[in-house]
């Protein structure tokens, strides 16, 4: 039973995925919503399929598609041309075209549920035509062709007809039923199912979804601009699979994402709201957070109010970056409790590597102990042409900041020696394979001596001769405050020092990131004919095809523009937002 | 097993092959040429060679042709495995390096340069393993490219100071006072006379003669003070010699002809039956009558009544290199091919890594190819060309290939295509239905060239 | 390079090849290729990297040097499972010391070599090629036992590195190449499809290389049968790894998997002698005692279960398992709270041991040499006893003169 579900469910992924787009506002209700019960366990809408069509038949969305490879083979291979032929067959015999039929079909918004308390007894979409007549006409049309066939065929009639209450209703098969009902097509698992649903369109009486607070308290989240909008009762679905849900995540999961997989698996509803206009794409994710709260290790992983993950720090050229609040340290403490054996085992080394480079410092309580829970990354585009020698591939500079706690000022000083034993190290290696030193130096902004180092150029090298990628790199370390910048280059670490005197301040967020996608393309625009090279031998293409290739990935990250995640937790849920600014620089 | 009478008959087995009596040009022979000379052929090349007679298809081999298997030309690709061997050779990444070779075997419009290449590789084999760094690498396999073909002693006398040479060697020091003599042994034994043809005391001899040649910070340097300039007796002869006059002796040396028509020999006709000095006698002399020009010897034993002769077929164990590109090429695999990075770790778990072999005398090669984790890389390797997922999957539909060619029966068109002549009935029966290409790539026979 | 020995081999091959009737030698390698003889011992040997506190493994609680020595750093005595009144296993170690009480376990103390390097480095290649003098470097002493084996043309492998770290020096030899297994995918036939297509595409594979070519070249005769022979060994490991998920009996540990994946293909019937893959993270400056304690259970655990799947498939007596590291720590201990590189240390060797318990007296703590403890048994004692007695190879041309042999495995075959 679970597996059909989860077949049933897959269907109607997909074809949320075909009808994918908005509504006009969140007040209307989707015909059809009120025919869901209170039981439900999943609920999803597309309020507004015809935006959601002109949306992905745009020009520039259809002049993307036709860049990835293999989409217009694939439209063009056997399967799809059969279905394309019979759709055109049937909405050429209706007088109109397809791509008109479906948005006469589905106008009125689209609405998928399932139900039951020990097994998914019902699941049923309702699909509200703009056109009923329209709609009664295409349905009569199918049967009859459908009829027709099996005659020619000398099958017997495929086509079951039933009444329920004086409304007719259809079948094909033992797991399909549909009728046409008050004006909208409902589509069943069962005759049963398709029974229920007509009595509660008829009689109104059932309780109803929409009346549910737990329901409509998220469904407030659906705005005019929403595409599709699910919800999804975590409660209910643990009772009709346990053992998916007492599945242990694994520790990497725990350690990225801790309370988050904890509401996944322990809250009571999760709800998706997803959005597609002209200029934005973005998806709102909202986890309910455990009815008794999380356990006490997850906690650890919250911010205080008001102390949230640090504000993007902002620097010339900057490509994107990512901000967290963790509290390593006391996380730490509960390791064993959170993380299987091995894990643990395994993060014990930490203990003896930390030593070795903190002059024996305990990793938990001597390094992670040192450090504030306000975590940045950083990256920027390089200025190639104030390089030299300048690498062939160009890589972008990146920063990770640390926030020391004031009460232990020896610490920062560990850091800085920590650094330099790290590239001492780097240097121990490269002298194993004859590759350049690193040399130690330091520089000075704002009265702050950065720690720096850079590779030497080669002795003897023509010009024209290949550069190795090193040369990206002049790795970086300075204190600014409570602030530790460790960076890949040292013009980053100059640029962060007056930023961060400038303190970032916090946000109410746990987790930040975003990425400008016109920046990450022009990186990889510069190194193009490296990255062509690389796919002709990834993947045998010749020269023409790899460029076609990495033309087309550099088209999509400038078609999404500035991408940006948030991770907020409130008292109720965990919410996640992903944005894609389309006309973003 | 017939043995050839030809093998007995020197002079009969280098004269040239005549389709007219020595056994009519059919497809067992153009396919066994294209084996042989080439990395195997696809379809239309097999016929049109069929058509055109031995004369010209013998003359594309040692020429190259205007366009590799993909339709590109050979300038534009030369150019872009120029390119792209430049970019990937600073990176120090093996992988990187080996796929930049193979990509350039699949496509490449001269295959019979390329097999050379590999040939030399062997030959003067170096690797990556002690040299560690792969522009050096690449610029020794250029070196072998540019020559392969050409003027054995102009390569002999550059490899001399190919500083990844000098390295594998040792020679990043080789003082007056400490000849190395490392060098000057792998000289004579395995570059040009091969064991037992020389003394010990020609070894500390031409020791002598190299020193002050060595490679220091990846460059190859001649430093004067360090060369020993005295007189040294090398093979009867007595001079103040240097390095270049030390293999002009060797090549003078009967035995250094013998000793190269023989490898020549084990790699275009036969590794497992050693030849007699008799029949080795006439290439020999044709290659030092050609002045050690080597593709004047390899197109007299490409054109001989022995090459084509029946019982020539399928005396050797394809190497892995050999059975990777020669099944692309002959089942089309190119556009686009393979992924690379697929292909270099199925010819390394075959073993076979190119730019690594195992020690200075090469791969050994034949009877050695084959255990039980390298056999079982081969059968994986062709059921991954047939297989729907993975670098090598779902870029090779036998039905489409078949069809493309107009074959009415499938089977009979990958026999015909890979192995010819090679099965018998019993065999041949087996090979039916949607599988044959891949029965037919995972038999024993396949795996002979 | 030893050019003599290879011609000799690849003449007589050739001579014996172009017979007519199928040569002896072809006949017993297609014979020999896959099925190990029954008989045949098997060698695993596990590295232990950066340098184990031996010290801290085999603890000579009930000795002053030891309580001077160690003071953040001391086992409890308490803890301590003893094996006489002075000496005792890590609490971490309860899997070996049930191998102990089994006599399945000898530790062997106080192994090293003269002049102890404190190089990891150096003292690995030291122990790795068996040589202490510099620059001989170009073989390690299991490549030279290879190399001094008949050359396994067409059937099984005689070595394996299991583990995604490079080929151990160990290994590295002049003719034998030995290949790297990560996984077993690379020793199976890969077929596509449902498990009834897979049959069907490996059986017409199979049956392919199977049939009679009536009147056969000897080449390809040679390549029919490594291929059956192959395939064969496939089907075997196919038979044995198919199990269920979730019945390995192995703890969730790398070595353990490792040590798993060798069970295996030993299991399967594989012809391959010697094994070997290592486990890093011994080298314990700062902060040690949890680190080293987990690295300890996972040796222990590791092998215990190992050798517990090989008695349970009747294989534990053909199989012998070393493990070594490439020096232990000094006798004191350092200001944070680890250890620093010392010198000789215990050996490890699990199977039909000869004796079990401790061997060889614990090195005197009042004759140090600089602070550490010296060797009374030069490890490449060890070495010669398992190569002359266990696995068969002259000891001698693979070692050098004067390593007396130690005898430690049973049914040992001299």
């Amino acid at each position: 039973m679970l597996r059909t579900l989860r077949r049933g469910g897959e269907r109607l992924l997909a074809l949320g995925l075909l009808l994918g787009v908005p509504i006009v506002a969140t007040a209307q209700e989707v015909p059809g919503s009120r025919w869901v019960s209170n039981e439900a366990f999943f609920y999803a809408e597309v309020p507004h399929p015809v935006s959601a069509i002109d949306r992905a038949t745009s020009d520039r969305v259809a002049s993307l598609l036709k860049a990835v490879p293999g989409y217009q083979k694939a439209l063009e291979g056997p399967d799809v041309r059969k279905v394309f032929d019979v759709v055109n067959l049937v909405a050429s015999q209706l007088g109109t075209t397809w791509d008109k039929a479906a948005r006469d079909l589905t106008g009125g918004g689209i609405v998928v549920a399932a139900e039951g308390t020990n097994a998914p007894d019902r699941v049923f979409l309702v699909m509200t035509p703009s056109d009923v007549a329209f709609a009664e006409k295409a349905h009569a049309k199918l049967l009859e062709l459908a009829r027709a066939d099996a005659t020619s065929k000398g099958n017997p009639d495929p086509i079951k007809e039933n009444e329920h209450r004086g409304v007719k209703a259809y079948s094909v098969g033992a797991n399909e039923a549909h009728a046409i009902v008050n004006g909208s097509l409902v589509i069943a698992n069962s005759g049963e199912t398709l029974k229920v649903v007509i009595d509660r369109a008829l009689d109104g009486k059932t309780s109803s979804i929409v009346e549910d607070p737990s329901f409509s308290e998220r469904h407030k989240q659906a705005t005019p601009d929403t595409l599709a909008w699910a919800f999804a009762r975590t409660d209910r679905l643990r009772t009709l699979d346990p053992k998916r849900y007492a599945a242990k995540p694994d520790a990497g999961a725990t350690f990225l994402f801790g309370p988050w997989t904890e509401a996944a698996l322990k809250g009571d509803w999760a709800a998706l709201g997803l959005t597609w206009t002209e200029s934005k794409m973005a998806a709102e994710l909202s986890l309910a957070t455990p009815k008794d709260g999380y356990s006490d290790a997850m906690k650890r992983y919250l911010p205080a109010k008001g102390s949230g993950a640090p504000r993007p720090v902002s620097v010339p050229n900057a490509i994107g970056g990512a901000s967290l609040w963790r509290d390593l340290s006391s996380i730490w403490e509960v390791r064993a409790e959170i993380f299987p054996p091995e894990t643990v085992q395994g993060l014990a080394q930490l203990d003896t590597t930390a030593g070795t480079f903190f002059g024996g410092r305990d990793f938990g309580t001597g390094v992670l102990g040192a450090l504030a829970s306000r975590w940045n990354i950083v990256i920027a585009d390089q200025d190639f042409a104030k390089m030299d020698p300048v690498p062939d591939v160009k890589y972008p500079a990146f920063a990770v900041i640390l926030e020391l706690k004031p009460d232990d000022e020896e610490f920062a000083t560990r850091l800085k020696s920590a650094f330099q034993s790290f590239i001492g190290l780097v240097n121990l290696g490269a002298a194993q394979t004859k590759a350049q030193p690193l040399m130690l130096g330091s520089d000075s902004v704002d009265g702050l001596s950065i720690s720096t180092s850079r590779y030497l150029p080669e002795k003897g090298k023509a010009k024209g001769e290949p550069v190795n990628a090193r040369y990206n790199f002049s790795p970086s370390a300075v204190q600014v405050g409570n602030y530790f910048v460790v960076s890949s280059n040292l013009q980053l670490a100059k640029d962060l020092v007056p930023a961060l005197k400038a303190e970032p301040g916090s946000t109410e967020s746990t987790l930040l990131a975003e990425v400008s996608g016109s920046a990450l393309a022009s990186i990889l625009d510069r190194n193009r004919e490296r990255l062509v090279m690389q796919n002709m031998l990834e993947k045998g293409n010749a020269k023409e095809q790899s460029e076609g290739e990495i033309q087309l990935l550099l088209n999509l990250l400038r078609y999404l523009g500035r991408a940006s995640l948030s991770a907020a937790d409130r008292d109720d849920s965990a919410i996640f937002n992903l944005d894609f600014q389309l006309d973003a620089k | 097993m017939n043995r050839s009478p030809l093998l007995d008959d020197p002079s009969a087995a280098w004269s040239a092959y005549d389709p007219s009596t020595d056994g009519s040009w059919d497809l067992p022979r153009v396919a066994h040429l294209h084996r042989r000379a080439g990395f195997a052929a696809p379809w239309p090349i097999l016929q049109r060679d069929l058509k055109d007679g031995p004369g010209p298809s013998i003359d594309r081999l040692l020429n190259g042709e205007s366009e590799g298997p993909d339709g590109q030309s050979a300038a534009s690709l030369d150019a872009t495995m120029h390119a792209m061997a430049t970019q990937f050779a600073a990176t120090n990444n093996l992988g990187r390096v080996q796929g930049v070779w193979l990509y350039r075997m699949i496509f490449t419009a001269h295959p019979l340069r390329e097999r050379m290449t590999l040939f030399w590789h062997n030959h003067f084999a170096t690797s990556n393993a002690k040299v560690g760094n792969t522009a050096l690498m690449q610029a020794q396999n250029d070196l072998l490219r540019s020559h392969a073909l050409g003027d054995f002693r102009i390569m002999l006398s550059e490899i001399a100071r190919d500083p990844a040479m000098l390295a594998w060697l040792d020679c990043t020091a080789n003082r007056k006072a400490h000849p190395n003599e490392n060098y000057a042994r792998e000289v004579m034994e395995l570059f040009t006379l091969g064991r037992g043809r020389y003394t010990e005391a020609d070894i500390q001899q031409a020791a002598r003669a190299f020193t002050g040649s060595f490679v220091q910070n990846d460059r190859f340097k001649e430093v004067a003070s360090q060369h020993d300039d005295g007189e040294k007796t090398i093979f009867g002869r007595t001079g103040r010699f240097k390095g270049d006059d030390v293999a002009a002796i060797l090549l003078e040396q009967p035995s250094c002809a013998e000793f190269l028509s023989a490898k020549l020999y084990r790699h275009f006709l036969n590794e497992v039956d050693p030849p007699s000095p008799e029949l080795i006698a006439p290439l020999a002399k044709s290659l030092r009558d050609a002045d050690y020009d080597i593709k004047s010897t390899v197109e007299m034993i490409l054109r001989s009544r022995l090459f084509h002769a029946t019982a020539s077929r399928r005396r050797r164990i394809k190497s892995p290199v050999e059975l990777c590109v020669g099944t692309i090429r002959s089942l089309e695999i190119v556009k686009p091919t393979a992924s690379i990075d697929a292909l270099v770790q199925a010819t390394e778990r075959m073993g076979q890594s190119l730019y690594a072999p195992p020690s200075v005398a090469g791969w050994e090669g034949g009877p050695a190819w084959i255990n039980t984790t390298t056999t079982l890389a081969r059968s994986n390797f062709v059921l991954g060309l047939a297989g729907k997922d993975g670098g090598l999957g779902n870029r090779f539909a036998p039905r489409t290939l078949a069809e493309r060619h107009h074959a009415s029966d499938p089977s009979e068109f990958f026999v015909n295509l890979l192995v010819q002549d090679a099965f018998d009935t019993n065999v041949r029966g087996r090979m039916r239905g949607d599988g044959a290409a891949t029965l037919v790539m995972t038999s024993p026979e396949y795996q002979l060239a | 390079m030893d050019s003599s020995r290879r011609d000799f081999l690849k003449t007589s091959m050739l001579v014996s090849m172009g017979a007519a009737t199928v040569p002896g030698f072809l006949a017993s390698t297609a014979q020999a290729a896959g099925r190990a003889k029954s008989n045949d011992k098997i060698l695993v040997v596990i590295q232990l990297l950066g340098g184990n506190d031996g010290l801290n493994t085999v603890v000579p609680h009930g000795m002053d040097g030891y309580t001077r020595g160690r003071r953040a750093l001391r086992v409890p005595t308490a803890q301590i499972q003893k094996i006489t009144p002075e000496i005792g296993l890590h609490p971490s170690m309860s899997g070996m010391g049930k191998l102990l009480e089994d006599n399945r376990l000898a530790i062997l103390q106080g192994v090293g070599y003269p002049n102890p390097d404190r190089s990891h480095f150096r003292s690995q290649e030291i122990w790795e090629t068996a040589k202490t003098e510099t620059g001989a470097l170009d073989t390690g002493w299991l490549g030279r036992a290879l190399d001094a084996a008949p050359t396994p043309v067409g059937g099984d492998l005689p070595a394996l590195h299991v583990g995604s770290r490079r080929l151990p020096l160990s290994f590295k030899a002049k003719k034998a190449e030995v290949p790297s297994l990560e996984t077993l995918e690379q020793y199976r036939l890969q077929v596509a499809g449902s498990d009834a297509d897979k049959r069907t595409a490996r059986d017409s594979i199979d049956a392919v290389a199977r049939l009679d070519r009536g009147t056969e070249d000897p080449l390809l005769g040679f390549l029919r049968r490594s291929t059956l022979a192959a395939y064969d060994s496939s089907k075997r490991l196919e038979a044995i790894a198919s199990k269920p998920l979730g019945t390995s009996k192995y703890p969730n540990f790398g070595l353990a998997r490792r040590l798993e994946l060798i069970a295996q293909i030993i299991k399967a019937g594989f012809g391959t002698r010697i094994y070997y893959t290592a486990l890093d993270g011994f080298d314990t400056h700062a902060n040690q005692a949890a680190t080293h304690s987990g690295l300890l259970t996972e040796l222990s655990d590791s092998i215990a279960a190992f050798h517990a799947d090989l008695t349970a498939a009747g294989q534990a007596d053909r199989v012998a398992t070393l493990s070594f590291s490439e020096f232990g720590r000094r006798v004191a201990e350092n200001a944070s709270a680890g250890t620093d590189h010392g010198a000789a240390a215990p050996v490890f060797l699990v199977g039909p041991v000869e004796k079990a318990g401790l061997i060889g007296e614990h090195p005197r703590f009042d004759d140090l040499d600089d602070g550490d403890l010296k060797h009374h048994t030069d490890f490449r004692r060890i070495y010669a006893g398992l190569l002359d007695q266990w696995l068969g190879f002259p000891s001698e041309p693979i070692l050098g003169p004067g390593f007396t042999p130690l005898a430690l495995m049973k049914s040992s075959m001299s």
